[in-house]
């Protein structure tokens, strides 16, 4: 997309005002080929509602870009900053509360789990995040990196709670009858009751994937649990792991497929040695694990 | 893949849910590999779960195996049971990787694969689309390309055709009583079959909990246990033609099952359907038996499965088809 617009940009801030429109519609169109807001269903690909979000959103791209094209610096790596900023503030403008409750709307119309019902409300949960309709409250109860983490979940609780709860949504209801109200006050409600399941002492920061290669060492709290189900399935008191097997082949029992697995053997290597084919013997031991399940829990 | 605003409708902060649920199934294992394993298939999982759980669907966590410690050691699990659905695996993908990889233990048993992207700051995952073809192993894992995957506004239909489709009868829950609606014990319908053959008697249920050894008492041919009946009527209107769908069951040790699959007349009826088919499908819908009808009273088929073996029955005359799919 940046390799597009850069030229372009070029040429919109070089044209005479009559040309310069015709460089700026040409923005616009590729703003708006990567822009899921507004699409339609593949049910559905006449809706009037997204027809008419796509439309606002269009306009406000234009909006947007005429105010912004003069701001282009022209340097290396402007231009998605220059295209990121243009889109979120046409997203804000042309995301009124209207267009956001014809959205909620459009999801009450069909019902749940119907395709129609979850393009609207994948469209709805978009459109919120990127209204700039959400609030932010009892932010100076907390640090500022614990608040972020409690809003981040939070606000993805409030979410589902609107894809699972849309019928609740009343458009008669309250003074203002705004969407945003009905979604403000749950998120609200949600942050007092995150903070009370996580504390900011336990909860300092999440890993990332490099700290997760960094685990090396044994947790200690229980370190059994391996070497509990590994021995179970070796003393095997019910003789129940020995003796199931896979037909014909005695040999093959769930017992020794489950300890060379714990061996670090590969299903290949195992495969080969009871010259059984890999697909019999993963599904065969992962039949096993299903009905064994209940008896490994006893043990955890 | 550089273009986020197009990905971003089908991404998922992972906030502190995702990574307090990781941590706490992380801790219970001591192997590094393991433990780096469960973190990242708990986050994927839960990804999953959030993206089914805003479209209106439940998951039943208790039956998921990527909840259960101990199957997190045993495989490499990242799967979600979606009420009424089935069960789906959400695979990580990790940054750089260009396929999601499937191991062989997680080969059978799943409706779909969704390939979850976990960004190297592990707080965002998005799903990058899903596939419902299920690999046949041959190492220790498959890979499918990521651009293999349909797109992830496909699932929304895929789960609404899947959850509308029965789920199949699963025949190891008749044997404790628990029987499908539509299905009829045969107890109750022996009397209306015309002369079955001789080599399909039904036990009745009766007999059934008294165990084995009257068996042997009154016929030296062993019977099925527990028999369940359905109509099953082929075509519409004026054409449609209705006959009897049986299957009983003979458990044969711990994990297998005898099951025998007739066809009888409907009840007023005495003769099958001239050329009516009767055929055994495995998993991959190959008809492995057939049977068809030649002016006769019952067709049936016999035959042995392992628990958990998925198979169909087709019933076929001339172009009309019923098919009913089976989990021993």
């Amino acid at each position: 997309m940046d390799l597009e617009l850069t030229p372009l940009l070029h040429q919109a801030q070089q044209a005479t005002p009559a040309n310069r429109a015709a460089a700026l519609a040409a923005i616009v169109a590729v703003l708006m080929r990567s822009q899921r807001l507004g699409r339609p269903g593949p049910e559905a690909p006449d809706n009037p509602v997204y027809q008419a979000l796509r439309d606002r959103l269009q306009q406000q791209m234009l909006v947007a870009a005429t105010a912004a094209v003069e701001q282009y610096q022209g340097d290396h790596g402007a231009v998605s900053e220059w295209s990121t900023v243009v889109q979120a503030t046409a997203l804000q403008a042309a995301l009124t509360d209207d267009q956001l409750k014809q959205l909620a709307l459009e999801a009450q119309r069909h019902p749940a789990r119907s395709p129609q019902r979850q393009h609207a409300l994948t469209q709805l949960i978009e459109a919120i995040r990127r209204s700039g309709r959400l609030a932010h409250p009892h932010r100076s109860k907390f640090t500022p990196a614990f608040y972020d983490l409690l809003y981040e979940e939070a606000l993805n609780q409030t979410l589902t709670y609107v894809c699972r709860k849309i019928e609740n949504y009343d458009p008669e209801r309250g003074t203002a009858q705004k969407f945003m109200n009905w979604v403000n006050f749950r998120l609200d409600r949600q942050i007092l009751d995150c903070r009370r399941e996580f504390n900011e002492q336990e909860t300092q920061e999440l890993p990332n994937l490099n700290d997760l290669e960094a685990i090396a060492a044994p947790s200690p709290e229980t370190p059994s649990l391996a070497h509990t189900v590994r021995d179970y399935i070796a003393t095997d008191p019910d003789d129940q792991f020995r003796t199931t097997h896979i037909r014909h082949h005695p040999e093959a029992s769930f017992q020794a497929i489950a300890l060379a697995r714990f061996g670090e053997r590969s299903w290949e290597d195992i495969a080969q040695e009871y010259a059984i084919k890999v697909p019999t013997l993963s599904s065969f031991f992962q039949r096993c694990c299903d009905k064994f399940a209940p008896q490994f829990q006893r043990l955890l | 893949m550089n273009d986020l605003s197009n990905l971003s409708a089908a991404s998922l902060p992972l906030a502190l849910t995702a990574h307090r649920r990781a941590q706490d199934f992380q801790r219970r294992h001591s192997v590094p590999a393991v433990q780096k394993r469960v973190y990242l298939n708990t986050l994927a999982a839960y990804a999953g779960a959030t993206y089914l759980e805003r479209r209106g669907y439940d998951i039943d966590w208790s039956a998921s195996y990527s909840h259960d410690p101990a199957q997190q050691m045993l495989l490499d699990v990242a799967d979600v049971m979606v009420s009424g659905v089935g069960r789906l695996e959400c695979r990580p993908v990790l940054p750089g990787a260009s396929a999601i990889a499937i191991p062989a233990a997680v080969s059978s048993d799943r409706i779909a694969y969704l390939a979850i992207y976990l960004d190297a700051s592990l707080r965002q995952a998005t799903l990058l689309g899903f596939t419902a073809t299920r690999p046949v192993p041959t190492g220790d894992v498959t890979s499918i390309p990521l651009s293999d995957l349909q797109s992830p506004e496909m699932l929304g239909s895929f789960l609404a055709q899947q959850a509308t489709e029965a789920m199949p009868v699963r025949l190891s829950r008749w044997l404790q009583q628990t029987v499908e609606t539509g299905w009829q014990a045969v107890a109750d319908t022996v009397a209306e079959l015309t002369a079955p053959s001789p080599t399909f008697a039904w036990r009745s249920g009766a007999a059934a909990e008294t165990g084995g050894t009257d068996a042997a008492d009154s016929s030296p041919q062993p019977v099925p246990q527990v028999g369940q009946s359905k109509s099953i009527v082929l075509g519409t209107g004026a054409a449609a033609v209705t006959v009897t769908l049986l299957v009983g069951l003979l458990p044969q040790g711990p994990d297998e099952l005898e099951i025998w699959v007739q066809l009888s007349p409907a009840v007023g009826q005495t003769r099958l359907p001239t050329a009516l088919r009767l055929a055994i499908l495995d998993a991959a819908d190959v008809a492995v038996m057939q049977a068809e009808a030649r002016d006769t009273e019952a067709i049936q088929l016999k035959f042995v499965a392992a628990i958990a073996e998925q198979f169909s029955v087709q019933v076929v005359l001339g172009d009309r088809t019923y098919t009913e799919r089976f989990e021993v």
